[in-house]
């Protein structure tokens, strides 16, 4: 082992570190104190102005930069008797202590700078309530290398170098072409929210632009059909550009390998993730699809991780899967996925009036405003959106459906998109059987199966089905020897 | 296909009987109804008076609150019957719910930690609740109010020798 990559005694980053950690505090700052600038840009006197940013700045950024320089040198760490061990804070100080066993994953990431500078950062996330995640922003790639091997190790580091050199499946790698074919098929109505939701965080706060967006959705509204259908045509494009641009910017260079005992997912454009997901940490995972990716045959696979208290861990989404490549994910985490004998169950009829209610009161509701508003056309919009509710419905119980084989559960559901969880019994944490007095007249119950990362209800199963589920889980978890996380 | 086996590992764990709980502690579910309803009729009436408003008024209102809190006293005397609790050898189990009735289980091996809590009152009977925190997403861990002090212990006793051992 090289010296320079001795973790024994207190190690700071990369030098280079001071640059990327400076990059980020003056941005943090902007974005969170960008308000005291504007009295300056009230002054008229434009020489004034010049002068006053310019001394406003160096000031600033002088003394992020002595902020940054301490910060830097008193962010140490070492790693002793199984524990990583983060030494932090210039006025207030930490020492934070994780052990191995407690790591829930390793990320490498790369922003633009830091691939600019040449320098990793090592996010290690755990999943105990205590502990906050780490994210150590610049290493080089040899000490990020080295740091995952002896984490990742589990005490002991040859295993993992073997781990690591034995030959690595890949399962999927995504082509530009796989990436557009995923835009095109994405919830484009979704977009559209967040696309609204990005220029109002832009622009919200200036009152002159809201008062033009007021005056142009007026105008907007009041179009006639043909109009509103020649801005559709232009939207439209707009949306999968959009969700071109995120999906390439999120996925581009999508790859997923297996190795023994553990997952990898490298993604990204400027800012690459690299995830090391360990098999036995996967609380469940859950396979989705729309109907114009189910028409290509692309589905998605999310594998759902333990969430802590502090920091909430994202599932580890992987896009652009075939069946074939589902299948093989599925088959890498569990054993025994043969519902060939298994029943399938239904949810009671009851279920269907328990949606209908729900959505009986939110047609209510949505009337309510529609009384309210100046505009009395928009009732005519009940036309298309109580049908649509209805098809919803319809879906929902069309495709929610529940096996059992002898270590997982599969629940199917969904409305427009459709998706399936797989879920093995001991990731159970608590069970719970819930029934109103409704229910109890015809016999059925909800069952509320919890695990760490995700809580599944199966609605409207018969009492003495739900028993019977309720056993078998407790069952499993009690005589399962196998760790859950 | 694995219905039939079940029941033989399980022989009828719904039908076991519960243990109720501490029958104390319904003093101190009416003593905190008695508490807010006393907090809520003092506020109305402070606002009543600074709207200069008829006697008539204060009789209709204060009834009206009386007549729902008796209510929901009522229903709390109906629930408190239905909440019960079973500790077996890997579990624990706590049913409740008049409305929606509920029944939760959490297996030993899966308990992060265990709280126990006592409010003024039941502190007055020497009562305690129990918290019970899995790792579940949703935080919805296991809540047991009104087990006594000893019990109480009793029980986190049982468990923590039952998760290090």
């Amino acid at each position: 082992m090289d010296n320079s990559l001795d973790f024994s005694a207190f190690t700071r980053q990369s030098p280079k570190g001071i640059i990327v950690l400076y990059f980020q505090n003056v941005f943090k700052f902007l974005k969170d104190w960008w308000s005291i600038f504007i009295p300056v840009f009230l002054i008229k006197n434009t020489a004034e102005f010049f002068e006053i940013i310019l001394i406003l700045l160096s000031v600033l950024l002088i003394f992020i930069l002595i902020r940054t320089i301490l910060i830097y040198l008193k962010y140490t760490f070492k790693i002793e008797n199984n524990h990583f061990i983060l030494k932090q804070g210039v006025l207030r100080k930490s020492l934070t202590s994780i052990a191995f066993d407690k790591i829930q994953n390793i990320n490498y990431k790369q922003n633009f700078i830091q691939q600019l500078i040449g320098v990793t950062q090592v996010d290690i996330e755990t999943a105990g309530a205590k502990t906050a995640e780490i994210s150590i922003k610049a290493l080089s790639k040899e000490k990020a290398e080295m740091i995952k091997l002896i984490l990742m190790a589990n005490r002991s580091i040859d295993q993992t170098e073997n781990t690591i050199n034995t030959d690595k499946k890949t399962i999927l790698s995504l082509s530009i072409a796989d990436l557009i074919k995923e835009s095109l098929t994405e919830n484009h109505l979704k977009n559209l929210l967040l696309l609204v939701a990005f220029i109002w965080s832009l622009f919200g706060r200036n009152k002159e632009f809201l008062e033009k967006i007021k005056v142009e959705n007026y105008d907007f509204f009041s179009k006639t059909i043909i109009e509103v259908s020649i801005v559709f045509i232009f939207v439209l494009p707009t949306l999968i550009l959009f969700s071109f641009v995120i999906i390439i910017l999120k996925h581009y260079d999508l790859t997923l390998k297996f190795n023994k005992n553990a997952l990898e997912i490298k993604q990204g454009l400027f800012t690459k993730k690299h995830q090391v997901l360990k098999i036995e940490k996967v609380q469940g995972i859950l396979i989705s699809t729309n109907p114009f990716k189910q028409f290509l045959g692309i589905f998605s696979v999310v594998l759902n991780q333990v969430s802590s208290d502090n920091a909430k861990v994202s599932p580890a989404k992987i896009i652009g899967c075939n069946k074939q490549q589902t299948i093989a994910i599925k088959n890498t985490i569990f054993e025994n996925l043969n519902f060939s004998k298994s029943k399938v169950y239904k949810p009671h009829n009851y279920f269907i009036f328990q949606l209908f209610l729900k959505k009986f009161f939110l047609i209510l509701i949505i009337n309510f405003f529609f009384l309210f508003s100046q505009n009395s056309y928009l009732i005519y919009l009940n036309l298309v959106i109580i049908p649509f509710l209805m098809l919803l419905i319809y879906k929902n119980f069309k495709k929610r459906f529940f096996k059992f084989n002898k270590n997982v559960l599969k629940v199917g559901e969904g409305q427009i998109a459709t998706s399936t969880i797989y879920l093995e019994y001991f990731k159970l944490q608590n069970i719970q059987l819930k029934q109103t007095v409704f229910q109890k007249r015809k016999n059925i119950c909800n069952l509320i199966i919890q695990t760490a990362s995700k809580t599944i209800e199966l609605p409207c199963v018969n009492i003495y089905e739900a028993q019977n589920i309720y056993n078998y889980f407790i069952l499993k978890t009690e005589t399962s020897n196998k760790p859950w996380m | 296909m694995f219905e039939n086996n079940i029941i033989e590992d399980f022989p009828a764990f719904f039908e076991v009987n519960f243990k109720a709980i501490n029958k104390n502690y319904f003093k101190v579910i009416s003593l905190n109804t008695l508490l807010t309803l006393l907090i809520i009729l003092s506020i109305v009436t402070i606002f009543l008076y600074i709207k200069n408003q008829d006697y008539s008024i204060y009789f209709i209102v204060h009834s009206g609150l009386i007549f729902l809190f008796s209510l929901i006293q009522l229903y709390a005397y109906i629930g408190f019957s239905k909440r019960k609790y079973l500790i077996r050898q890997q579990d624990i189990s706590y049913k409740k719910g008049v409305l929606i009735s509920s029944t939760t289980t959490v297996p030993f091996n899966r308990i992060q930690h265990i709280e126990i809590s006592e409010g003024y009152f039941s502190r007055q009977f020497k009562l305690a609740s129990l918290n019970i925190y899995t790792a579940g997403a949703n935080g919805k861990d296991l809540v047991i109010r009104g087990f006594s002090k000893e019990k109480a212990l009793e029980i986190k006793e049982i468990i923590t020798k039952s998760i290090n051992g």
